[in-house]
């Protein structure tokens, strides 16, 4: 009977410590997720209005790859005076390769900053990186077009309906000076 | 020079030569609310258009409706003095000078209201160097800006002569600046057979021109409404609906400046009974044709009741505008036309009353175009509501106060009834055998 209660004591004693240890060793894992670097490319230079290729590549510290995570793309601007931010372009999520890629379309003309962001989860850190994307090119984004294309008909008409008139308008001045001029 | 030609120089120019009191008194009263309607104007620019009604639900409001009148008022010139003179009708003449100044103070007020209405005027550079040709508001720059000059020109051709009258009889007396600005605008004018070929050519170029292009005018700035597709605005007679009603209130514009003229400056031989009553058949004849097309305007989309056209309707006719509609149809167009068309009330009190009528309903029409379409809802939430201001009342006020005040100036500086012209009518009508000159526009013998 002695022997059944000491043993039920250590058998009691050993699962606490065991699930205490284990628990631990559980919290103690989760507390230190596995750092990630994250980069991120572009072609040299985007051209206005058409879509460049951006690529993330996201590895763990140890230069694995990490499959699965989901990487946002952010480009920073402002507006009026004191307000601007992060503007979302798009995300994408890692290959097995740890590549996640998206297309963006660059709307301004002028040096983009593109920043990746990995907001990190239970397993790896997170971690961003951020680069300059030279924008070429200007021109009209959109164009609208005619319902009917009629031959003959477009705004030329109306620039020479508007050259006649202001031509006669000419004229007419020319003949007021010519009033001028014949005073005697 | 004959005692008819005499008189009629010492009544167009006495008020050139003096000024009394109340043209003092009445100039600077308007001078205050003027000033009055551009202090508004500061105000608004210096906090945003958050200080008017307008929001994002309705965006136009009285700036657009006070546009749209101004450029109506403004065919008063072409129909009076374009149309009369190419047709050759001899009571014209005491009427077109005032006619010609209507057109271009009106579009000088007018034009400045799309501008007023934008907020921040160097937007309108934008316009310039961006604008579209599509753009309806494109076109109606092009075309009221080649309006007034057109329309300028148009004032000044037949004025030369006047002018030359000014600067030999009010020249020898008047100061040294009066003196050389009848001179300078003149021209030299010496009446000389070929100053009479270059002047004739140059008027009859005008008055022909003028026409076409003053219809355009009106039937653009329809155009930005009517190139929508808002319930209530799109409406393929917007054009002619606009020329018409632009007309009927420029009729009664000019009645109702005829008759303060008339009194202010004892023209009442020159403008007699007789030209009230021409004008106000015509301006009878228009509420016939406005009538008709309100009628069409509300019958067409009402027999089909699209959703939006059926709010709409209803909003005008038995809603919250049912009380403005009313009254304009009353006042605007049944009251106007029984005056004209009952005997006992068709003498000058009556016109001049009945043109009144007119001009404040043709006012509300605009506004009745202009903002209870934009109340239908466009997606799925509450019709918006617009409630005016003090400063967009202020703006208005002012630039009304601004147009009768730049007539007003301009009544004292240029003679009011074109002296040669009543002078070759007059004569015409004494020697009635006499071979009558070439006159497309009245030219000289």
């Amino acid at each position: 009977m002695e022997i059944l209660k000491r043993s039920s004591l250590a058998l009691a004693i050993f699962i606490a410590v065991g699930t205490l240890l284990g628990g631990a060793a559980v919290a103690l894992a989760e507390g230190d997720p596995i750092g990630t670097q994250l980069s991120v490319d572009a072609p040299a230079a985007a051209t206005f209005g058409e879509p460049a290729r951006l690529v993330a590549l996201l590895r763990d510290e140890a230069g694995k790859p990490v499959e699965k995570a989901t990487v946002r793309f952010y480009s920073p601007v402002s507006f009026l005076a004191g307000a601007g931010g992060l503007m979302r372009l798009d995300e994408g999520i890692t290959d097995a390769d740890g590549v996640a890629t998206i297309h963006y379309a660059p709307t301004q003309t002028t040096e983009i900053r593109i920043v990746a962001k990995f907001d990190g989860d239970t397993r790896y850190a997170a971690s961003q990186a951020d680069m300059l994307l030279p924008v070429n090119g200007n021109h009209q984004l959109y164009e609208a077009e005619a319902g009917i294309r009629v031959p003959f008909v477009g705004k030329w008409w109306l620039v020479a309906v508007l050259s006649l008139i202001w031509g006669l308008y000419f004229l007419v001045v020319n003949l007021v000076l010519r009033v001028a001029l014949a005073r005697d | 020079m004959n005692q008819f030609d005499a008189r009629l120089e010492k009544t167009v120019l006495d008020p050139l030569r003096s000024t009394g009191s109340t043209y003092r008194l009445v100039m600077l009263a308007l001078l205050g609310i003027a000033g009055w309607g551009f202090y508004a104007y500061t105000v608004q620019l210096r906090e945003g258009l958050a200080v008017t009604g307008m929001r994002d639900y309705i965006f136009w409001g009285l700036y657009i409706s006070n546009f749209v009148f101004f450029i109506g008022i403004s065919h008063a010139g072409t129909l009076i003095s374009a149309i009369l003179r190419v047709t050759q009708a001899g009571w014209r003449t005491p009427v077109t000078r005032m006619a010609e100044f209507i057109t271009v103070v009106a579009l000088s007020v007018g034009a400045l209201f799309p501008m007023i209405d934008l907020g921040r005027p160097d937007r309108v550079v934008g316009l310039v160097l961006h604008g579209r040709w599509q753009s309806p508001i494109v076109w109606d720059i092009l075309a009221i800006s080649t309006y007034l000059t057109g329309s300028a020109i148009y004032l000044f051709l037949p004025m030369i002569e006047d002018l030359a009258i000014c600067r030999d009889r009010l020249g020898p007396t008047a100061n040294p600046l009066k003196r050389n600005f009848y001179r300078l605008l003149s021209l030299g004018w010496r009446g000389t057979p070929k100053q009479k070929r270059y002047l004739h050519i140059a008027m009859g170029i005008m008055a022909i021109l003028i026409i076409p292009i003053a219809v355009s005018v009106h039937t653009v700035v329809s155009f930005i409404f009517a190139m929508q597709m808002r319930a209530g605005w799109n409406s393929t007679v917007y054009g002619v609906f606009f020329v018409a009603g632009a007309i009927f209130s420029g009729i009664a514009t000019i009645i109702i400046i005829m008759a303060v003229l008339r009194r202010a400056f004892h023209l009442e031989e020159y403008l007699t009974k007789k030209h009230f009553l021409y004008l106000g058949y015509l301006m009878g004849a228009f509420v016939l044709i406005i009538a008709y097309f309100n009628m069409l305007e509300f019958l067409v989309p009402g027999y089909k009741m699209e959703e939006g056209e059926k709010f709409l309707i209803h909003d005008l006719l038995a809603g919250s505008f049912a009380p403005l509609f009313w009254a304009y149809i009353v006042t605007g167009l049944a009251i106007p036309g029984l005056i004209i068309l009952l005997p006992w009330t068709r003498n000058i009190t009556g016109i001049v009353v009945a043109a009144v009528l007119v001009n404040i309903s043709m006012w509300v029409e605009r506004f009745l175009i202009v903002v209870p379409a934009q109340r239908v809802a466009q997606m799925p939430h509450e019709p918006g509501s617009y409630m005016p201001t003090w400063v967009e009342a202020s703006v208005v006020l002012g630039a009304m106060a601004g147009f009768a005040l730049i007539i007003g100036v301009f009544a004292k500086i240029f003679p009011v009834i074109s002296i040669w012209e009543v002078k070759e009518h007059q004569e015409q009508q004494q020697a009635p055998e006499a071979p009558s000159p070439q006159q497309v526009d009245s030219g000289h013998r």
